[in-house]
């Protein structure tokens, strides 16, 4: 007998489910009036930092000003307001990121509970991007904040693509008698820029 | 050795011991602090454990659905009755794809199974990328915890440790630079790895996917650098719908750590361009377990390890006084159902406080699980001559009312008039590490009879 077939006979066989799941939890409305802000400190709590942008052109100008995006070499872009730069040619394979300064990513929808934002990469290469750059700056719709993960979850169809990921502030570890350290092993800083 | 005996080495350091259990605590607080901003925190846990519940009678189908969806999205999935031929899978995955350097992230279930020592033989390199589990990767020795594996160690340890294995500065204790000397090593590793093999938080049924939850990214970075991914789960991590994942999301991270949400919560859904995704569904024991519908609940943890920050055990014994995969109290449950004998004193680790039904965010009975293991394992675990003779004499003694109230004043006049060095002496084991209470000067029989006048 084959490992599958053993361990389902172990559990009682395979059969369509007697019961239906449990109906979907979904909490009491939240009475929340900013949701912007409720989110920016969500997220600093994450040890991110939010910004909320007035439209296309303040967009343009926050890439402008910004230091780290101006003083990048490496620089990975998402988005169609700004040209990625490859002083060494374009990478081909995710390896290429080794040295990525600065990563921008286009995200979907952000929960104001907990600071996270759905970010579902196009392709493996903006996959790697979001994860070997030094900062991310995520850019999501303004419109795109809802109150918590069962919100977001609603309006998701997070199997869509092979990988999407709920990001939640900067990579970060406490495995050394707890002290909090930003930059485990991805990007040193995350700025969401709700627009 | 039993647990009591390993926890008595681990408190011969007494410094070490109140910094352990200050640390464990902190966690504690910061968990308390994260459920009390949640307003729907209980309606959460019940909901939880709903849906937990109705997956393991349910089982089969969710399982055989899951599998039926993953290979939809070009996933294999393969299943493995135990640790062994979970072992072997990986291993044939590995050599299939010519995978000689292979990096890890958090996973349980490998370290239940054993995978790195396995690989390591056959001449396979595996690095855990987590960094508390890369700290006692280099230590040689299992995590103390099942999200802080190295919080038993002080950071001069990890900074001697790293100087050594990693050549960081001698005398570097910086929690922030010794983290950067990991980041450096571990960095590279990722750049080169073969295969990634991750753990599973959660897999859905409906959608064929499976979730990651990291704060490191390193679960991340291991998939998107190797073409190879390999992620591990035991048969209990199904839920069924995607939109049952908030329920889970919402408590995780706050029952472990205090966040609102790790930094990463990875959902992949087949192979990414290029690549390709196995996904080993592990038994090992945990049909055998639901068949047993006492324990069965046990298969509900989500791995939170709020019962272990909260355990006044854990805290002041430490997670390798365990000597087990799954230290604490949820595994002194899990651990003598896999090895009763080995771990027979697991379930006398515990002073039966309750306190970690009340922060587990499945609402998992364990205290009750953990009586229960008790008489299971009278064969394995009896306490000894003593405690047999003293159970035997105590049982004359409930038989037998005359010689009940007879002893009972004799007990009374002894502890009156005798001192109390005499009665809580070398020779009273019952008296290590506790006080005597105060003689009550009558006898609840005595009171009755009074009142009934």
């Amino acid at each position: 007998m084959s490992a599958r077939e053993e361990i389902v006979r172990a559990l009682g066989g395979a059969v369509a489910p007697a019961a239906a799941p449990p109906i979907l939890y979904t909490p009491a409305p939240a009475h929340d009036t900013d949701l912007f802000a409720r989110f920016a400190a969500s997220l600093a709590a994450a040890g991110g930092t939010a910004r909320a942008l007035d439209g296309a052109s303040a967009l343009a100008e926050a890439l402008r000003a910004d230091p780290h995006v101006a003083a990048a070499r490496r620089l990975w872009s998402s988005l169609p307001e700004l040209a990625p730069r490859w002083p060494d040619g374009p990478p081909r394979a995710p390896h290429d990121f080794a040295q990525l300064d600065v990563a921008l990513l286009r995200g979907e929808l952000a929960v104001a509970e907990s600071g996270a934002v759905w970010w579902a990469p196009r392709d493996v290469l903006e996959r790697a991007a979001a994860f070997l750059a030094e900062r991310v700056v995520l850019v999501a719709p303004r419109a795109g904040v809802v109150a918590d993960l069962h919100a977001a979850y609603a309006r998701l169809d997070v199997a869509a693509l092979p990988y999407g990921c709920f990001v939640c502030g900067p990579s970060k570890t406490a495995d050394i008698e707890q002290a909090l350290v930003i930059g485990a092993h991805g990007p040193r800083a995350l700025e969401v820029w709700l627009v | 050795m039993t647990h009591a005996e390993r926890a008595a080495g681990f408190l011969r350091d007494a410094e070490r011991a109140r910094w352990h259990d200050g640390s464990l605590w902190s966690l504690r607080e910061k968990r308390d602090r994260a459920a009390a901003a949640v307003p729907d925190w209980e309606a959460l846990r019940e909901a939880a454990a709903r849906i937990k519940r109705h997956v393991l009678a349910e089982l089969p189908a969710y399982l055989t659905r899951f599998e039926e969806r993953a290979q939809a999205r070009g996933a294999v999935v393969h299943w493995a009755r135990d640790a062994a031929e979970h072992n072997e899978i990986v291993e044939g995955l590995l050599r299939e794809a010519g995978a000689r350097r292979v990096v890890k992230s958090k996973s349980m279930l490998t370290e239940e199974c054993g995978l790195n020592p396995h690989l390591e033989a056959r001449g396979i390199e595996i690095v855990d990328t987590d960094l508390g589990e890369r700290i006692v990767q280099l230590r040689h020795e299992r995590p103390s915890h099942i999200v802080m594996p190295a919080i038993h160690l002080r950071r001069q340890e990890i900074g001697a440790l790293f100087h050594a294995e990693l050549g960081s500065p001698e005398g570097e204790s910086d929690p922030t630079a010794l983290t950067l000397a990991a980041r450096r090593d571990l960095r590279a590793r990722f750049l080169g790895a073969q295969a990634g093999i991750t753990g599973v938080n959660f897999a859905i049924a409906e959608t064929g996917g499976i979730v990651v939850c990291t704060n490191e990214g390193n679960a991340d970075l291991g998939t998107v650098l190797p073409p190879l991914h390999i992620a591990c789960m035991g048969i209990e991590k199904l839920i069924p719908r995607a939109a049952d994942l908030p329920v889970f999301l919402r408590l995780l991270a706050r029952s472990a750590t205090g966040q609102a949400q790790t930094a990463y919560t990875a959902h992949f859904h087949g192979p990414r361009a290029g690549g390709a995704l196995h996904i080993v569904l592990v038994d090992n024991g945990r049909s055998r377990l639901r068949a047993r519908g006492e324990f069965a609940d046990a298969l509900t943890c989500i791995r939170c390890g709020a019962c272990m920050n909260t355990c006044p055990v854990f805290r002041r014994s430490g997670g390798h006084s365990y000597e087990a995969v799954i230290p604490g109290p949820i595994g002194s449950v899990l651990e003598p159902a896999r090895a009763p004998a080995a771990h027979a004193s697991l379930p006398y680790a515990c002073s039966l406080c309750g306190s970690c039904r009340d922060v587990c965010p499945l609402r998992i009975d364990l205290p009750r699980q953990l009586l229960a293991w008790r008489s299971e394992l009278a064969a394995h675990e009896s306490g000894g001559a003593l405690r047999r003779a003293g159970l035997r004499a105590a049982r004359f003694a409930f038989e037998r009312p005359r010689v009940y109230a007879a002893l009972g004043a004799l007990a009374r006049w002894a502890g009156r008039v005798l001192p109390e060095r005499w009665l809580g002496g070398r020779w009273n084991p019952w008296t290590r590490g506790r006080a005597l209470p105060p003689t009550p000067p009558k006898s609840f029989r005595a009171l009755y009879a009074r009142r009934q006048k």
